[in-house]
């Protein structure tokens, strides 16, 4: 064990203690470790003579938790140690996989037009008023329209050479076929899906809250403060917590991705359809 | 040694070497480790805990060889404590060497 390594252990394990005592102790190791280099003492050596950092830290318990609170459990604090531990690996491991994700669907500014869609959204959903929706959805088709022509722009100037916003005449009759096919057909289908998305998202972020407040109260009790939970069900509710937050976690993320994909697949049908009407 | 018979002496030793001069906590606990068997790590606890209990003070001083150094000392409470403690080790010491013989 080097310096680094002792240090964050004792870091770790040194709960129970008040925040100034905690400070205090980890600055006296600091020093130490100084004094000790400087009388050139190798790093192991210095971590040998002072000790396992655990029972280090289980004496600084020992000694220095307040009474009203009442000693920690030690088996309550490795078990605590360990559950951040593992939720660090696991979170670091879920986030390398969707870094990688990030990469394929890049990420859009967020624009005025988020902004209004938003609102216009949440109104919606308040009110149930059928004017905010179709609200949203003009803003989704609005800035489709803006901003499909800027990425097929940049596009076509690579392959046909420069092809500006199509000049061709808009043809009636295939106008008329579009619209008619759209608001009949097309659009509920659309909404449908729009909305189930949308909810599925919004369901994903309910499920990570839901896990902090578990895991909130599991931590709570564990410490003595609110005993809302008690004996084996402050593990339960540890773990609980964690999976509930892990799996709203990746569920948001995902759901996150699936809007992503929906409203750049409108983003192209919509662009087909301009396509078919100018032709 | 038995750990718990050191953890009370411990005090003792602590208090009264700081009350012959003031010490700061490596040197300290390389005077200490010295004689007694004890791992090193186990005293900057008992001298936090010494000092929230009133019996010690600290004072940073500069040193010419790096970085300051906290340095402890006795407060009247540790001054008093000291002897208190010194006292009890003496009888103490007096009985179990009385049943021992």
């Amino acid at each position: 064990m080097n310096r680094k390594e002792f240090m964050d252990e004792l870091k770790e394990h040194l709960v129970g203690v008040s925040k100034v005592d905690r400070d205090e102790i980890i600055e006296d190791y600091e020093e130490h470790f100084k004094i000790g280099k400087r009388e050139k003492r190798s790093e192991k050596d210095i971590v040998e003579s002072l000790g396992d950092p655990r029972q280090i830290a289980k004496d600084a318990r020992g000694e220095l938790s307040g009474s009203n609170k009442g000693e920690l459990k030690d088996e309550a604090v490795d078990t605590w140690v360990a559950v951040k531990k593992l939720s660090r690996q696991v979170w670091g491991r879920v986030k390398e996989i969707t870094e990688i994700e990030k990469v394929r669907y890049p990420r859009g500014e967020f624009t005025n037009e988020g902004w209004i869609f938003l609102i216009l959204l949440l109104l919606s959903i308040i009110t149930d008023h059928s004017l905010f929706i179709l609200g949203t959805v003009a803003v989704v088709i609005y800035s489709a329209l803006k901003y499909s022509n800027r990425k097929d722009g940049a596009r076509n100037k690579k392959a046909k050479g420069t092809k500006k916003k199509s000049k061709g005449k808009t043809n009636s009759v295939r106008f008329v076929i579009s619209l008619l096919f759209n608001l009949l057909f097309f659009f509920w289908v659309w909404f449908s899906v729009f909305w189930v998305i949308i909810g599925l998202f919004i369901g994903s972020i309910a499920i990570l809250i839901s896990g902090v407040v578990v895991l909130g109260f599991a931590i709570f009790s564990l410490f003595g403060y609110h005993t809302v939970m008690m004996g084996s069900m402050i593990f339960s509710g540890l773990f609980a917590g964690i999976g509930l937050i892990l799996l709203g976690g990746l569920l948001t993320d995902l759901s996150e991705k699936v809007m992503r994909l929906f409203f750049w697949a409108t983003k192209k049908y919509i662009e087909l359809n301009m396509r078919f009407i100018e032709e | 040694m038995d750990t718990q018979f050191k953890k009370g002496v411990l005090d003792l030793c602590v208090l009264c070497i700081l009350q012959r001069a003031d010490h700061y906590g490596y040197e300290l606990v390389q005077k200490i480790s010295k004689d007694i068997q004890i791992t090193e790590g186990t005293l900057y606890p008992i001298l936090r805990r010494l000092k929230n209990d009133g019996y010690l003070q600290t004072y940073l001083k500069e040193s010419s060889e790096g970085p300051s150094r906290k340095y402890y000392s006795l407060t009247k409470n540790g001054e008093t404590k000291a002897m208190e403690l010194k006292k009890e080790w003496k009888d103490f010491g007096r009985k179990v060497g009385k049943i021992l013989k």
